[in-house]
């Protein structure tokens, strides 16, 4: 896949690289020792993408109450890889193609039957994921589906690292200019329709977007946990800050932060990355949850007591 | 001969043949309906009887199955578009968990004008909306008597508070025609006479104010126009006659021996 890629893409990627390591020379030797190795500085860049594009967008699936749209969406990924495997199409193709179709299959239950929406996603997403299993049980020698069920940040392909930073690119790029229409989509969608906004388009661009992020880190952090990348974050944001736009840039960098550490942690202890970055940002959730200033369970509690 | 010219100035809405159905239940049926322009309209009707139907088919958020809405002459898709309908919800129907300031949410009535500047301006983050848009934000909201709040988050209002927020988002967004779903429900009275006057208020610089209410005291005390809905238009004129004490008993029996006709149909089918 890497030989039939443009050089420039990985030219973007070795300069996105020497960047990061000029920050990364600045630490001190003991830490910065593992990001010696190639396969680590790539590691290093794939996780802080997907740490920024998927805390960038969870803000909004906290808001939308989305979370489990994105469960849905990243388990009705698995058919579209195994496919794309037989066909010897890129991976995140197939992916996309599924992923993008179930929503939109959501949609037309919810819409012409009396079926509510969960039940709608619920039935949908375990039937994709379902027809995944059944596909990937007649391929017997795929070592890379188990990759994309889990993640393997280290060995993240460069067709991948391309992909996540096109989306992450991209992600930035929708939510500064459309800011404002996202707001009011989220907050009002009603009042979105009363200054002549088409919702339906806002409504389907984001769940495309959503889709895409799920597949550029589907190699970093699987199928399974994609979506704590997706509901943690924005979680965790909205438990400590008043203000959309600080919610959206606290929970990039909540993405960011736990990402990066959860990868190192990984590296030290050798456990799988994609786990460990998840346990790092359920950590940083559970220490809002008790610690935030003004909505944290202890300083709540602490301040009935002290009244 | 009424020329087209002339209907524009006189209506502010023209309604024809219009049938909505919603959760695949037909909630109004081929209703026909005129508002004058520059008045404030009051619609009445028993719970269930399709005022938030009618006013969320104005905004654009229900499509109708059949029928036709003209907003100011023209297609109400281009009314929109042009900003001329502002829309105030009923409060229970946001999100006041939301991570919003008090100005922040009434900016949002602006972002329709901010859109039709065009050019690279409309890409702006809010906040770094031009002065005409802040002085717009803070008019509204000096109109309701929230401009020392400007900062606070949503969450922490009252109720007649988020009202009057809801409103000043509204009164920002400067239209022709605003559409106010049951503006007075859950208020108390010092947010309901200060509601009142800014009604009229807009009323009176000839702005067109269509309220959904169930207040029929207020609705014959205060509106120049009432529209009496029951699943279709019952009755329109002045507040008086069209919400006189007969019409109301009728309208109010008739809807509870329809919805009495609903439940024991669906009786019969849960008993077969």
């Amino acid at each position: 896949m890497s030989a039939t890629l443009p050089g420039f893409g990985v030219a973007i990627i070795d300069a996105l690289i020497a960047v990061l390591m000029l920050f990364i020379n600045l630490l001190p030797d003991a830490i910065a020792e593992p990001f010696q190795y190639r396969f680590m500085q790539r590691a290093l860049l794939t996780s802080m993408l997907v740490g920024a594009v998927c805390g960038l967008l969870s803000s909004y699936v906290i808001l939308k109450r989305w979370s489990l749209l994105g469960d849905a969406i990243s388990h009705a990924v698995l058919p579209g890889v195994a496919i794309a495997y037989l066909l010897g199409l890129p991976f995140f193709v197939g992916a996309f193609a599924t992923g993008a179709l179930t929503s939109l299959g959501i949609g037309v239950i919810e819409r012409n039957s009396r079926i509510k929406s969960d039940a709608a996603m619920g039935l949908m997403f375990t039937a994709a994921f379902a027809l995944g299993v059944v596909i990937i049980s007649q391929i017997t020698t795929a070592t890379h589906l188990m990759h994309i069920l889990f993640g393997n940040v280290l060995g993240v392909r460069d067709s991948a690292l391309l992909l996540t930073l096109f989306a992450t690119v991209l992600a930035l790029i929708v939510v500064l200019l459309f800011y404002k229409e996202l707001m009011i989509y989220v907050f009002d969608p009603v009042q979105a329709r009363s200054l002549g906004l088409n919702t339906g388009f806002i409504h389907y661009g984001l769940i495309l977007l959503l889709t895409l992020t799920i597949v550029a880190s589907l190699e970093t952090v699987g199928i399974i946990l994609v979506v704590a990348m997706l509901i943690t974050p924005g979680a965790t944001a909205y438990l400590l800050v008043n203000r959309l736009h600080h919610m959206i840039w606290l929970s990039t960098l909540i993405g960011v932060v736990s990402a990066v550490l959860g990868l190192y942690l990984a590296f030290h202890f050798n456990v799988a990355s994609g786990g460990t970055m998840v346990l790092v940002v359920s950590a940083f959730f559970l220490l809002a949850f008790l610690f935030a200033p003004q909505r944290g369970v202890v300083m709540r509690w602490r301040r009935r007591v002290s009244a | 001969m009424v020329t087209e010219a002339l209907k524009q100035k006189l209506l502010a809405v023209e309604i024809e043949g219009l049938s909505v159905a919603y959760d695949s239940s037909l909630v109004l049926d081929d209703v026909d309906l005129m508002l004058p322009a520059g008045q404030l309209v009051a619609m009445v009707g028993p719970n269930g009887a399709g005022k938030s139907t009618l006013l969320r088919t104005l905004v654009g958020s229900l499509k109708p199955t059949r029928g036709s809405v003209r907003i100011h002459g023209e297609a109400a898709e281009v009314q929109r578009r042009a900003g001329q309908i502002a829309y105030m919800p009923q409060h229970e129907l946001v999100d006041w968990d939301f991570p919003l300031s008090v100005e922040e949410l009434v900016l949002s009535g602006r972002y329709g004008r901010i859109r039709m500047e065009g050019g690279w301006r409309r890409f702006l983050l809010p906040s770094m909306a031009s002065k005409s848009h802040q002085r717009a934000v803070r008019e509204a909201l000096a109109a309701v008597d929230m401009d020392q709040q400007l900062d606070q988050p949503i969450e922490t209002l009252s109720g007649g508070q988020r009202k009057r927020v809801l409103l000043a988002r509204a009164l920002a967004q400067q239209a022709r025609l605003l559409l106010l779903d049951e503006p007075l429900v859950g208020v108390d009275r010092r947010s309901e006479e200060l509601i009142m006057a800014v009604l009229r208020d807009q009323r009176s610089q000839g702005r067109t104010v269509v309220m959904v209410t169930h207040d029929i005291a207020s609705a014959r005390r205060d509106a120049d126009f009432a529209v009496l809905i029951n699943r279709g238009v019952v009755g329109t004129g002045d507040p008086a006659s069209t919400l006189s004490e007969e019409m109301i008993t009728r309208t109010a029996t008739a809807a509870w021996l329809s919805n009495q006709r609903k439940r024991s149909e669906h009786d019969a089918l849960e008993m077969a």
